[in-house]
């Protein structure tokens, strides 16, 4: 157990404008306690819930601690116990179900027995891991930014969701502006960018897309690296985002992947593939088509701007 | 007592695993495919799609012509005219499922063995893509 400060808590949160929602969904409590850890009502908690509180406020479990008392006893642990989901301990059920002799005790009934095990372990691997979707337990993101850009355009980043549950799930979203670029929009709008780091809180049902755009100076000449990571309310650790790592500058509009200075056909179905349930501006579809229309295009650094060639 | 409980053989089981795997693949065959008929009317190609549900995000329709025949009109207007290729296609963002109908006009009437049409679409979900070459009627 730690004993932590709660006004300290607060302060932090409030700095780096996290809700208590955020907080309470990264450390896995109800907002209810995240109050009364703030409000000093339950300042001893689990270490475990402290180290995760400090992950959320993004500093060191020191730096959040009652300074005057360290390590603490268990007592007022009743702040987390409503929280927590605790097993039922009834011993009695299983003799129950073992109480008589079982039937795969019979002699004759064992090889059965082991038939219908492996049978049904083999449907269930099957199922699991035949399946791609199925396979997948629990939710991924998956990056996917073009390999080239032009410094100074908008470039968007798409992070393609998937939640293999049929329920909504909520998941923590974290990806970090790659140096030497800005962030310019997001959709859905994020939760916050804290220190260079563009987060979503949000639930997922299926299949989402999430994307953002950067931009970088004209004159940038280099590779942008990319890292985030997804976290779900499982209690699992942060997973990293899957996908496409990096983009470098180059004279190629970022939708034209094979860089031959024309859309094709798949380029600009896969553009709308991704963007399909929204137009986002910022991405500027119309020229997008107006070059697949024409026979290519070309970029003039001069005037900083794509001439489409009919 | 009764007489000995018969619990299935191995071969019922087995057979029991071969339909439940069978009903776990089946699902992907279910799932629609975009499907298209090319058709002449006078001076005029139609191509029906039929667009299945879920519906991909978006289809590129597309009718080849003989060289030296000229596209004199399209409905709905076409979103690319390629003269040098002889080609048209429609662009159709966010189509619904359902029967959608393109149609070209040409000049002189194009030779109907020589003409050829083709759908372009994602599978949904970020799929894979499909090309559907049009069955001629």
């Amino acid at each position: 157990m730690v004993k932590i400060d709660g006004t300290k808590v607060r302060a932090i949160r409030e700095q780096k404008g996290l809700t208590q929602l955020y907080v309470a969904t990264v450390v896995e409590v109800t907002t209810d306690t995240v109050s009364r850890w703030e409000n000093k009502r339950y300042p001893t908690i689990k270490k475990e819930n402290g180290l995760r509180l400090a992950e959320a406020l993004e500093v060191e479990l020191s730096e959040i601690l009652d300074a005057a008392a360290g390590v603490a006893s268990t007592e007022n642990d009743a702040s987390e116990s409503a929280d927590q989901t605790h097993p039922s301990q009834d011993g009695n059920s299983a003799e129950g179900i073992f109480a008589t002799d079982p039937w795969y005790h019979r002699p004759g009934h064992l090889s059965i027995f082991v038939v219908i095990a492996a049978l049904v372990g083999g449907v269930w691997a099957a199922l699991h891991y035949l399946s791609p979707e199925a396979s997948i337990s629990e939710t991924t993101v998956t990056r996917v930014v073009s390999p080239h850009f032009i410094p100074g355009k908008p470039l968007p980043v798409f992070l393609k969701i998937a939640n293999p549950s049929p329920e909504a799930v909520s998941i923590i979203l974290k990806e970090e502006v790659p140096d030497d670029s800005t962030f310019t929009a997001a959709f859905p709008s994020s939760s916050g960018i804290i220190a260079g780091t563009v987060k979503w809180l949000t639930k997922v049902t299926g299949s989402e897309l999430f994307y953002y755009t950067i931009t970088t100076d004209p004159s940038f000449n280099g590779t942008l690296s990319f890292a985030g990571s997804v976290r779900g309310s499982n209690g699992s650790q942060p997973a990293e985002i899957l996908g496409d790592v990096s983009t470098r500058t180059s004279l190629h509009h970022w939708a034209d992947i094979d860089g031959d200075n024309r859309i094709s056909d798949e380029e600009i179905l896969r553009v709308y593939d991704l963007v399909a349930n929204e137009t986002p501006s910022a991405l500027d579809l119309d020229l997008l088509e107006e070059m697949w229309l024409g026979e290519g295009y070309q970029w003039q650094p001069e005037q900083r701007q794509f001439s489409i060639l009919p | 007592m009764g007489s000995p409980i018969q619990y299935p053989t191995p071969y019922v089981l087995l057979a029991t695993l071969g339909a439940l795997l069978l009903g776990s693949t089946s699902v992907d065959c279910v799932a629609g495919q975009v499907a298209a008929t090319l058709n002449r009317d006078n001076q005029n190609l139609i191509l029906e799609v039929s667009v299945p549900s879920p519906p991909p995000s978006s289809i590129i329709a597309g009718i080849k012509l003989p060289k030296n025949t000229k596209i004199v009109g399209t409905s709905p207007k076409s979103a690319k005219i390629d003269l040098k290729r002889s080609s048209v296609k429609w662009l159709v963002k966010n189509p619904r499922p359902g029967t959608q109908r393109f149609s070209a006009s040409t000049s002189p009437p194009a030779d109907f063995t020589k003409v050829s049409a083709e759908i372009l679409y994602r599978a949904p979900g970020g799929g894979s893509l499909i090309k559907v070459d049009a069955q001629k009627r």
